[in-house]
């Protein structure tokens, strides 16, 4: 399979499918090409997250945690 | 033993374009499970966040873990239980990592300051593309 039918392909896939094959792509090199990335992309997916970054109260608990964990050492 | 690595920024595909981000690659030990992952290092999240499908993936039971904990911002629609687990990274000696792990699928494994910046001290440089980590010195 040339490498233009590799891409024809991954347009016939979902855009899960796309996201997971792009994931795969930058395990077997971390250093995979941007362009392809861009193009296996579906249009309009987002990286969606936002930082915990106020999870204080959360952050007491693991810290907590960890504590006892050391303590029962 | 590694007292210093430097870990290029990645390429992570976004909407448009790419992005370079500092992931960092480590393994993740629960028993007999130990998948190697790649950790976002978020300098601004307050906890670490372990994805559920990679905490299914680790051999976690999620009814069997007892300490619920509320996570904020889009992470706060699901459920999060709190987790220690064992970590090693690239030669670095193994440190026990909390995680709150969420409910959330599709979502990178964060490393926040509780407590991955307890036992790293972190140094991005994203002008040369690299970052460097270096383990909690006594």
């Amino acid at each position: 399979m040339s490498f233009a039918e590799v891409l024809a392909a991954a347009n016939e896939l979902t855009a899960d499918e796309r996201r997971e094959l792009a994931r795969e792509l930058r395990e077997i090199d971390r250093e995979t090409d941007d362009e392809l990335l861009r193009r296996l992309m579906p249009a309009g997916s987002e990286f969606e997250v936002w930082s915990p970054w106020d999870a204080y109260e959360a952050a007491g608990v693991l810290q907590q945690l960890l504590e006892q964990e050391r303590a029962a050492k | 033993m590694t007292t210093l690595f430097a870990f290029p920024y990645r390429p992570v595909p976004i909407p448009g374009g790419v992005a370079r981000v500092p992931l960092m690659p480590l393994r993740l030990y629960n028993g007999a499970a130990w998948p190697d992952v790649d950790g976002l290092i978020d300098s601004g999240a307050a906890v670490s966040v372990l994805p559920f499908d990679m905490g299914a993936r680790l051999g976690l039971d999620w009814d069997a873990e007892p300490l619920s904990i509320r996570l904020t911002g889009n992470l706060a629609s699901q459920p999060a239980k709190a987790i220690i687990l064992t970590a090693e990274a690239n030669g670095f000696a193994p440190v026990r990592l909390s995680f709150a792990w969420s409910r959330m699928t599709g979502i990178p494994l964060l490393l926040g300051q509780t407590n991955f910046f307890d036992e790293f001290d972190i140094c991005f440089r994203r002008t040369r593309g690299q970052f460097t980590v270096a383990p909690r010195t006594p």
